[in-house]
């Protein structure tokens, strides 16, 4: 008796919401038949976590704008699927947000369409009241050295995207049949790139890792890895969680010199502020004085005041035997410290080079400005200098920093941007994704839609069922296209 | 049996007071009065989550739970100020023992972006500014919390992350700020970057 009262008081709250939803919705509609109101359609480039950001802020804070999202790959997240660490699912929960927002609908997602190859920035200019660039930094900054193009030197991107199973780098297969690897960049991507290769395998099984990878980490020979900087430890970039991930390793000593440490005490007693004091305590800690860290046959270390001036070839010359590098000290020059030669130089063998010296941006079109020499697209406040109607958000905005609440912040700073200048515009009604359809029909173009990449992430994760793992990512663009079509 | 509250009702969620200088505000709760504190127009505002009113509105769970043990129930539910982005006070309401995180989250997501790791210490999105009365009186921070705080934009003294923040009865009216960053995000640029 008492639970029949219970569900009906509960249905009519339940309908209640359901039945409001609906009518706004009728609303909303009328509106736009009548011509009251008109309908405003952006859309966004790029649907990492500064697309949907972007996306998530101009749906929540305008009723009634639509916004549709293009994405090269049938796939979307961008860098919370290719960038995250396997071993960091926490971090892409942040999807489901996402996924939440993706079935409003007043959003339309495009998946496999690759604007400046398949569409215009212009094109989509004339299709939309505002366009938002948000497609990320996709390239690697180079070392501009001698032997960086030897076998055996790879961008920490291309290895990311490999372990993550970004398509374009699915057959990279780098050679881990080596003993000593050297990450050159002292920033979180290095430090991931080294924790990666040396977790142990069976705790990477368990993760969404691809399998063509994990077989390489498995058969991995290497046994130490060495993330070189070429400032001091004061200067590092990678941040405290990723360092104490390092530390705590299972089965991996952490190999730090102390005489790069001195000195350091002194420092941490004058006022700097608490996240780079506690990452240096860490630091000290990790010290041979110090008490933390992991026993084990690998390790790891850091390598400070380095840099590298040539990569060595092995005698045969196919492929990388060393390092070239020049020693620094550390001059003040304004508020941060240069590192400076000494004119003292040293040799290190390696089998293994990775580059990780941060990402950069690269131009999406002819017809969008760029600055070249930051990598980002020059703007203000998110509004693209000089080109009304275009916006940019996340890294192409600010350049390739920062953790994702960085990025959420920068993208609801750009959303702001569109719907404040949106309001203010008067132009006829747009027709968006509709107006872009034909042309990319014509292209042979398959659009994939949310729908579809819905049915992708089904077959990933079913796949991944039979692993025990989350998910086993599909590799191919041609494969995850027969699937998003059913 | 709605209407058994109604008057009393009007007046919640209690409007917050002119200035918010002093932290902790004391005003006139209702959560003890009358529980659940909930009433159907804030729901339609979505202030009160809906779980709570599946929960505690039908007759079969409320009336027996307050009989038996109405000294605990008094404060079982607790009011919180969220100082919005845009400065806007946002009263919503949760119990003891839940996080900050999952009262925001309840409350249908008047914060953006609030919570992207779903309170698994793996982002700083839920990151509130405390009174610093409620900051020393709570636990300090674990390890890994200031691990994630260290990341936070506009990191300061009394910084917390949400989903470490359990509810306690003494928070009620407890006044938390999310800080807004947007102005100094240009300040950043040195702190993420990547050195060679």
């Amino acid at each position: 008796m008492l639970g029949f009262q219970a569900s009906q008081r509960l249905r009519p709250l339940w309908l209640s919401t359901h039945l409001r939803s609906h009518n706004s919705r009728h609303v909303t509609r009328n509106c736009c038949f009548t011509g009251v109101r008109r309908k405003l359609h952006a859309c966004v480039v790029g649907s990492g976590p500064a697309g949907f950001y972007t996306v998530q802020h101009l749906l929540k804070n305008n009723k009634e704008i639509r916004v549709d999202l293009y994405e090269r790959l049938p796939v979307p997240f961008g860098l919370v699927r290719f960038g995250v660490a396997p071993d960091h699912p926490d971090v892409k929960n942040v999807i489901n947000s996402f996924t939440q927002t993706a079935h409003s609908e007043r959003f339309t997602f495009c998946g496999n369409v690759m604007v400046g190859r398949d569409v215009m920035v212009s094109d989509l200019q004339e299709a939309y009241d505002a366009v938002v660039l948000s497609y990320g930094a996709e390239d690697d900054q180079l070392l501009r050295i001698p032997g960086e193009q030897l076998p055996g030197v790879y961008s920490a991107r291309a290895i990311v995207g490999w372990y993550n199973g970004l398509p374009e780098n699915k057959d990279l297969m780098p050679d881990l049949n080596v003993e000593t690897a050297v990450v050159l960049g002292q920033g979180n991507v290095a430090l991931d790139l080294a924790r990666i290769l040396l977790t142990p395998v069976d705790l990477l099984r368990k993760t969404d890792i691809t399998g063509a990878a994990l077989d390489a980490i498995a058969e991995s020979k290497i046994k130490r890895i060495f993330v070189v900087g070429r400032r001091g430890p004061l200067q590092v970039a990678f941040t405290i969680k990723e360092l104490r991930e390092m530390v705590n390793l299972q089965g991996v000593r952490t190999v730090l010199n102390p005489s790069d440490f001195e000195g350091i005490e002194r420092v941490l007693l004058e006022n700097i502020p608490r996240p780079r004091r506690r990452l240096t305590e860490l630091l000290l800690k990790s010290t041979p004085q110090g008490s933390a860290g992991c026993v084990g046959h690998r390790e790891w270390g850091l390598l400070f005041h380095r840099s590298p001036v040539q990569i060595l070839p092995t005698a045969d010359g196919e492929r990388v035997g060393g390092i070239h590098f020049q020693l620094n000290k550390l001059e003040a020059s304004g508020d941060t410290m240069k590192a400076v030669p000494t004119g003292n130089s040293e040799d290190m063998p390696c089998g293994l080079v990775l580059r990780s010296i941060g990402y950069r941006s690269l131009p999406l079109d002819p017809d969008v400005p760029f600055d070249k020499r930051r990598g980002v697209i020059p703007n203000n406040r998110g509004r693209v200098e000089g080109r009304a109607g275009l916006y940019c958000s996340g890294w192409v905005k600010r350049g390739p920093q920062g953790v994702i609440a960085t990025t959420m912040n920068d993208s609801f700073e750009t959303g702001e941007a569109v719907l404040e200048d949106i309001s203010n515009r008067s132009a006829s009604p747009q027709a968006g994704f509709e107006s872009i359809r034909p042309k990319l029909a014509s292209r042979g173009v398959q659009v994939v839609s949310f729908g579809d990449w819905t049915r992708i992430d089904r077959v990933e994760q079913e796949r991944g069922l039979k692993l025990d793992k989350p998910r086993e990512k599909i590799l191919d663009v041609q494969e995850m296209l027969t699937h998003a079509s059913g | 049996m709605i209407s058994l509250g109604q008057a009393t009702f009007q007046s919640w969620p209690p409007k917050p007071e002119a200035g918010c200088a002093s932290s902790i505000v004391k005003h006139p709760s209702l959560a003890h009065l009358i529980y659940p504190p909930t009433r159907l127009s804030s729901f339609s505002s979505g202030l009160v989550p809906l779980p709570h009113i599946l929960l505690n509105l039908t007759p079969w769970k409320r009336m027996p739970s307050i009989s038996l043990k109405s000294r605990e129930l008094k404060m079982r539910w607790v009011n919180i100020c969220l100082l919005n982005r845009d400065g806007k006070p946002l009263w919503m309401s949760g119990r003891v023992g839940e996080t900050l995180l999952n009262v925001v989250m309840n409350a249908n997501g008047p914060v953006e972006g609030y919570g992207a790791c779903e309170g698994t210490l793996a982002c700083t999105t839920c990151h509130v500014y405390l009174p610093t009365e409620a900051y020393e009186r709570m636990c300090q921070p674990t390890e890994d919390e200031l691990d994630m705080l260290d990341l936070a934009v506009g990191l300061a003294e009394t910084s917390r992350l949400g989903c470490q923040v359990v509810l306690k009865p003494w928070m009620d009216g407890m006044r938390v700020q999310v800080p807004k960053h947007t102005a100094d995000l240009r300040g950043l640029a040195d702190d993420g970057k990547m050195e060679g």
